[in-house]
């Protein structure tokens, strides 16, 4: 029984969402913001717990769940994303009118899913925190029912996703048949020396499987038609909490399980990274549609990002840390504005409908130009600091080329990047256009994403001490 | 005191006074700005009195640490040496000066306009005051945001082409410096941005790269600073910005931003990479010379008197890049003196520029003529600063030119004779410009400008009179910058003996 200590966060989680799903009916109105206020509420709790609980070290259930600092540190940055989506939703689905319960039970859901992902020491659980999250996801992303690209969005992401989780556990069976286990323990020791057909084959499985929930090229293409068609809400979790909770878990599956064959990934990763930064950048630059263009930039994204893995070692990890937490303040709050702007039926994504916003709206174009700037990566903001030391942690490593077609990339995104800027500031705004309504709690997010991503821009040092115990407890 | 904090800080907190000022308040706003932006100034002039000209260290040194992660150390480190301390009273005269000459002529969203020319000061006096690599990469990233903005907004007709340009070519030379900086500091042992400490480790040899590796650290720092001076061919991004930018962000842009690139390879590329430099130096000065003579050809052929200035610059900023790669006393105390006249000037003509289109609404050469009968006084001021860009002696362009000009002529006389062409050529194209636009019978249309007002005799009479004092006494400019040149000429004249003692030069 004392195991189970390890999962009261997800235990509060699920007992939450089957709450929602239970007594909620009761709530008669079609407008109740109850479901909502109970999702964030026990997002805080199990925050609150994972906080409290901070310095528990332990392994449970015969070494399948292992909590240390880096699970604590994933789980709250994990928590603390999906809270924000929620705060976020609970006034897009009312405007949406699609303000369903399940909403809320499935976000809560995803959440346990992402968190089982990074407690996870065993493949099988792994997989299994993967395949409740990507569910969740699938049914998320056509919350939409009468919105056809809606439906597509999640159709397309539902085929695409099983394939590739099936991807996934080929891999840890082939794994399996090699090694005659899942733990991540028993597979460090004995992946250790030249590697066959065998695991070449399980680990190129396993990467593909990661890869499509990252959105790492070449298994990326399903991103900007899921981002564009999914509520933007659902967008928002898909490109920050569902790539987080990936990245997360892949750290411990590289770094622990198959540290033997860091060479063999590492190259993989190497060749992957720059393909995901071109095809992300140069494809954004056409884009005409703000969320097309955010999903392509996600991509490039998950490309600077692997720079971080593929550098191997304890600043890479490190490095790999801090710029999940900047990219989710700045891309939640970039989604946050688009929401927003999208009014009423979450149509005005197009680039057309930011015309001139700088005028009519000064504090969201503002805020969306902070976000965008932090993407392009210029200094005081939390992205710049992310991608120098992503860059600083490739350049320890010797690894100068792919650095130099970072920085290549880094400049290309500028470009796309400031097209927003243009448009919003230096563009004569369309009178015909409906105003935007600014709910509190949607303000509060991206409030809090301006102050996030401006304090990790000047003042990085700030998380150092929690991200520098994740990383040795992952590394060890 | 930590005077020189106290500077970045004062005028980035009056830009945020000035966005706090409510709407319907413009004037109030512009007010403000001012207000902040002489108080600098004040602030300035007091740095430049209390400076020591004879010590050779950095002076109103400040040095906290910022960022420690991993092994990433950042400090908050900043400090001058005379070089630096002349560039940032520049910008304190200038900033006024330029607020001053888009007083009138914005008048839509005034409150940001002003508060982004303090932000943009801040920027700059941040670069100039730096010596940790990352917090000048910061400030230098920072000063491109508020530019961006200036021209993109407040611009005229294709702004946006302008904005976007000057954005991505300073963009993208400068994340290549990024990645340089980040390989330093892991070949310097991973300790440091200092940039004094890894100086230091270059001159004591203690931090020897093979040339395989300086040469391209120090083509990327180069390509950075290289931009934005402009260096030819890379220089095709400055005739847009300036065309397009309002008068104040013409006049920051010539007098202010292009110097941070001339800066960035005194301060940076000379003592960090003084073997690349030297072995580069020839085909860096050709480079130079070729800007130098093409920008003058280039410059007497347009017909937009803004566009004209700005191939000047070109032409002109070349003249500092040969001084610095002279490597001699002379020649880099030329480059440094040509920075300040260059502000002054080229900041004057630009500024002059804008008090006829608000009066006219063109810039083209041939809509004028004759308008010296008209407009007296102003005709005079634009004769004063017309002479003093050509470099008529007694006015500051003299000195300047002078030096670099003595200092390449003791390295190469070849090369000083192809520059000194370009100061017959700037005679050409400034007195030709001069003819069209001033004498001659006025049309119709330029019978009934009026003569200069009192904000404008404000602008001009302290710009006039800098010129004249920089050009007849130049010593209480040049004596401050002496023990900094001295030095930087000292430190790579050992390194060049180093590499070669037997085909020493003798200089002198």
């Amino acid at each position: 029984m004392t195991e189970f200590r390890c999962l009261i966060p997800e235990t509060i989680l699920s007992l939450v969402a089957c709450a929602i799903m239970l007594f909620s009916p009761r709530v008669r109105r079609a407008n109740s913001t109850i479901p909502g206020i109970l999702c964030a509420a026990g997002l805080l709790f199990a925050g609150g717990v994972t906080l409290l609980t901070w310095n528990q070290r332990s392994v449970a259930f015969a070494g399948m769940v292992r909590i240390d600092e880096f699970t604590q540190l994933a789980r709250l940055l994990l928590f603390a994303i999906l809270f924000f989506v929620s705060l976020a939703s609970v006034d897009f689905l009312r405007r949406e009118q699609i303000n369903h319960r399940e909403f809320y039970s499935l976000l809560l859901f995803a959440a346990v899913g992402a968190s089982l992902m990074v407690a996870s020491s065993d493949l099988i659980l792994t997989f299994l925190g993967i395949e409740v999250l990507s569910i969740s996801s699938y049914i998320l992303a056509g919350f939409k029912r009468d919105n056809p690209r809606c439906v597509e969005a999640s159709l397309k992401y539902f085929l695409l996703g099983a394939f590739s989780t099936a991807f996934l556990l080929y891999g840890v069976a082939l794994l399996y048949g090699e090694t005659g286990s899942t733990r991540y323990a028993t597979l460090a020791t004995r992946l250790q020396g030249a590697p066959n057909a065998l695991t070449l084959a399980g680990l190129s499985f396993i990467l593909t499987g990661f890869g499509f929930k990252v959105a790492m090229a070449p298994f990326h293409i399903w991103t900007p038609d899921v981002y564009e068609g999914a509520p933007t809400p659902i967008s928002a979790f898909l490109s920050v909490g569902s790539k987080a909770a990936a990245f997360l878990a892949l750290l411990r599956v590289l770094y622990v399980a198959l540290a033997g064959m860091n060479r063999e990934w590492s190259d993989v990763l190497w060749l992957a990274a720059v393909c995901t930064m071109f095809l992300g950048n140069l494809a954004a630059l056409s884009q005409s549609n703000i969320k097309r263009l955010l999903a392509y930039s996600s991509i490039a994204h998950a490309g600077y990002t692997l720079l971080g893995l593929v550098s191997g070692s304890r600043s890479g990890v490190e490095a790999v840390l801090f710029y999940t937490l900047a990219y989710a303040l700045m891309n939640l709050g970039a989604f946050t504005v688009v929401q927003l702007i999208s009014r009423q039926g979450d149509q005005c994504t197009s680039l057309d409908d930011y015309r001139g916003l700088g005028r009519q709206h000064r504090w969201l174009a503002a805020s969306l130009s902070l976000f965008l700037f932090s993407l392009a990566g210029i200094p005081a903001t939390a992205g710049f600091m992310g991608k120098f030391f992503l860059f600083s942690a490739a350049v320890e490593q010797g690894l100068f080329w792919l650095v130099i077609l970072a920085v290549v990339n880094s400049a290309v995104a500028v470009y796309y990047y400031i097209r927003v800027v243009v448009i919003m500031f230096m563009h004569e705004p369309d009178p015909q256009q409906a105003p935007i309504d600014m709910p509190a709690a949607a303000a509060a997010v991206i409030a809090v994403a301006v102050a996030g991503t401006l304090l990790l821009g000047v003042l990085p040092g700030v998380v150092r001490r929690a991200v520098e115990a994740a990383t040795t407890a992952l590394v060890q | 005191m930590p005077i020189l904090s106290a500077l970045i800080l004062l005028t980035a907190l009056g830009g945020c006074l000035v966005l706090a000022v409510p709407a319907s308040r413009q004037g109030l706003a512009r007010l403000i700005a001012l207000a902040a932006a002489l108080l600098v100034l004040i602030l300035t002039v007091a740095l430049f009195l209390r400076f020591d000209s004879g010590a050779a260290e950095m002076q109103f040194v400040e040095h906290y640490r910022w960022i420690r992660a991993g092994s990433i150390h950042i400090d908050y480190h900043v400090g001058i040496d005379g070089i630096s301390l002349m560039l940032i009273l520049l910008t304190a005269v200038m900033t006024p000066l330029a607020m001053l000459g888009s007083w009138k002529s914005v008048q839509e969203r005034v409150k940001p306009f002003f508060a982004l020319l303090l932000f943009l000061q801040a920027g700059i006096i941040g670069v100039f005051a730096a010596l940790d690599l990352m917090l000048f990469y910061f400030f230098w990233e920072l000063t491109l945001v508020p530019m961006y903005f200036l021209i993109g907004i407040w611009g005229y007709e294709r702004r946006i082409y302008a904005a976007v340009k000057f954005f991505l070519y300073t963009m993208a030379g400068s994340l290549l410096m990024l990645a340089a900086i980040i390989a330093l500091y892991f070949f310097n042992g991973a300790t440091t941005f200092s940039l004094p400490e890894i100086a230091g480790n270059v001159q004591q040899r203690s931090l020897l790269l093979p040339a395989a590796v300086e040469v391209p650290l120090f083509l990327a720092f180069f390509l950075a600073f290289a931009i934005k001076i402009p260096i030819f061919p890379l220089h095709t991004w400055l005739p847009d910005a300036h065309v397009e930018a309002p008068t104040a962000g013409s006049v920051l842009l010539a007098s202010i931003l292009l110097k941070m690139g001339a800066y960035g390879l005194i301060r940076f590329c000379l003592p960090l990479f003084p073997r690349s430099c030297i072995r580069l130096a020839p085909a860096i000065v050709a480079l130079a010379l070729i800007g130098i003579i093409y920008g003058a050809l280039v410059a007497m052929v347009q017909p937009d008197l803004k566009k004209l200035i700005a191939y000047s610059s070109v032409s002109h900023l070349g003249f500092v890049v040969l001084g610095i790669f002279s490597f001699n006393n002379e020649g880099l105390m030329g480059a440094n003196y040509q920075m300040l006249t260059h502000g002054v000037t080229t900041g004057a003509l630009f500024l002059l520029v804008g008090i006829l289109y608000e009066r006219r609404h063109t810039r083209q050469i041939s809509d004028f003529g004759g308008i010296a009968h008209v407009i007296p006084v102003y005709s005079s001021f634009f004769l004063l600063t017309t002479l003093a860009s050509i470099g008529l002696p007694g006015l500051n362009g003299f000195v300047g030119e002078w030096l670099v000009l003595q200092g390449t002529f003791l390295v190469s006389p070849r090369s000083a004779a192809l520059a000194a062409t370009a100061m017959i050529l700037s005679a050409t194209y400034m007195l030709w410009m001069y003819q069209r636009v001033f004498f001659g019978n006025p049309s119709d249309s330029n019978r009934r400008v009026p003569d200069l007002k009192l904000r404008e005799y404000a602008i001009l009479v302290p710009a006039a009179v800098l010129m004249i004092w920089m050009g007849m006494y130049s010593a209480t400019f040049l004596r401050r910058m002496d023990t900094a040149t001295a030095r930087i000429v000292s430190d790579i004249e050992a390194v060049r003996q180093q590499i070669s003692p037997t085909i020493y030069r003798v200089s002198r």
